[in-house]
């Protein structure tokens, strides 16, 4: 097997129109192959297939991973793991659910795993954001109501942490939360209900402001 | 609706995940229930402070990291099954071949070189053995040495019955 050929993103470049008078030559148009696909010509043993899927995913996963852990370092060990499991068992994928649902199933798994191994978290600092926009004591007080939040998911038991990362920073329906955490939407919506009784006291002094 | 199915739904209320039909109950139940207003209230809140809160941005490096842990991990380390798994029907079907033939030809070369009395069915005694590979000066080694000992085992197994 070639693992490292790129032909299946080449047939999906063609020539759209065969002359552009306006710009004296031909225009090629590439029609992005869908993360299925992908996911099919990475079983292949395409890795540029692969590198599409990272790439374009890799904020999805990486906010899980980041805001369930708090922490940028293991969060990247997560993601890269994440992704690997799923390079591993890519010759027997078959596209049944959406390749995101996939990928965030495969990383809640790892995060629960990971969860059930680690001590509880302790929120003390979070990396620093190379964001220049706002004056120094608009950063402090952001750094603040990151840090409370924070702290608040970090409070949470793994399940119910899982649950609002994947709904709040994620953006996922109950439905998606359902899928990629194995469980039924009933069951998300009890944790996203208790999940909500948990922080509200926690982060009550920012919800009054 | 009780207010503990609302409560249940309030959350996907407010991001517009319900179904129509289960909105309208909730609907018609929040019109009713000052204390579910209130929970809808705080989860509107909550729903905002997080959709705010900033995750860093993604590290530039990940995907580099990502790759090249994948490259290693797919890198094909050769091996006779991996090979035999990659190579088309009709090359697995001539290497069978070639490797038959030479088997075959190891088989029949190997024939012709036995000693002939090996050949002809007949049993080759130790002596025999230590005579052909130009052993048999350990015959010659002082009697009552452990080599003199071992020789006469070797050489003469019938002898010691006698």
């Amino acid at each position: 097997m070639h693992h490292d050929s790129s032909g299946f993103i080449r047939s999906r470049l063609h020539e759209a129109a065969p002359h552009d008078a306006e710009h004296g030559g031909s225009r090629r148009v590439r029609t992005e192959p869908t993360d299925e696909e992908l996911m099919l010509a990475t079983g292949r043993g395409d890795l540029h297939a692969f590198e599409q899927l990272v790439l374009r995913h890799q904020q999805s996963a990486w906010n899980a991973a980041y805001r369930f852990l708090g922490d940028a370092a293991g969060a990247e060990d997560l993601v890269q793991e994440a992704f690997l499991r799923i390079l591993d068992a890519a010759e027997r994928y078959e596209p049944t659910a959406l390749f995101r649902t996939y990928l965030l199933r495969v990383l809640t798994r790892l995060c629960l795993d990971y969860a059930r191994k680690r001590c509880p978290l302790v929120t003390s600092k979070l990396p620093d954001r190379p964001d220049g926009g706002p004056t120094p004591e608009q950063q402090i007080i952001q750094r603040d109501r990151d840090l409370a939040i924070q702290a608040a998911l970090n409070a949470l038991p793994p399940n119910q942490r899982l649950a609002a990362v994947l709904r709040y920073f994620d953006g996922l329906s109950g439905a998606e939360i359902a899928a990629a955490m194995g469980v039924t939407t009933k069951a998300v919506e009890r944790l996203l209900a208790r999940a909500r009784d948990a922080m509200e006291p926690r982060l009550a002094h920012l919800l009054e402001e | 609706m009780h207010c503990e199915d609302v409560k249940l739904k309030l959350d996907a209320y407010v991001l517009g995940d319900l179904a129509e039909d289960v909105r309208c109950e909730v609907d018609l139940h929040l019109t009713d229930c000052p204390a579910c207003r209130q929970a809808l209230g705080r989860t509107r809140k909550l729903t905002a402070l997080l959709g705010n809160a900033k995750t860093p941005p993604v590290p530039r490096r990940l995907a580099r990291r990502i790759m090249a842990a994948a490259r290693g991990r797919k890198a094909p380390a050769w091996s006779p099954i991996h090979w035999w798994k990659a190579v088309s029907a009709p090359l697995r079907a001539a290497a069978a071949a070639v490797m038959a033939v030479g088997l075959l030809t190891g088989i029949m070369m190997g024939v012709g070189t036995l000693p002939a009395n090996v050949q002809a069915g007949t049993q080759v005694s130790q002596a025999d053995l230590l005579r052909d590979y130009n052993l048999d000066f350990l015959g010659e080694a002082p009697s009552g040495t452990l080599v003199k000992s071992y020789f006469t085992l070797l050489a003469s197994p019938g002898e010691k019955e006698r």
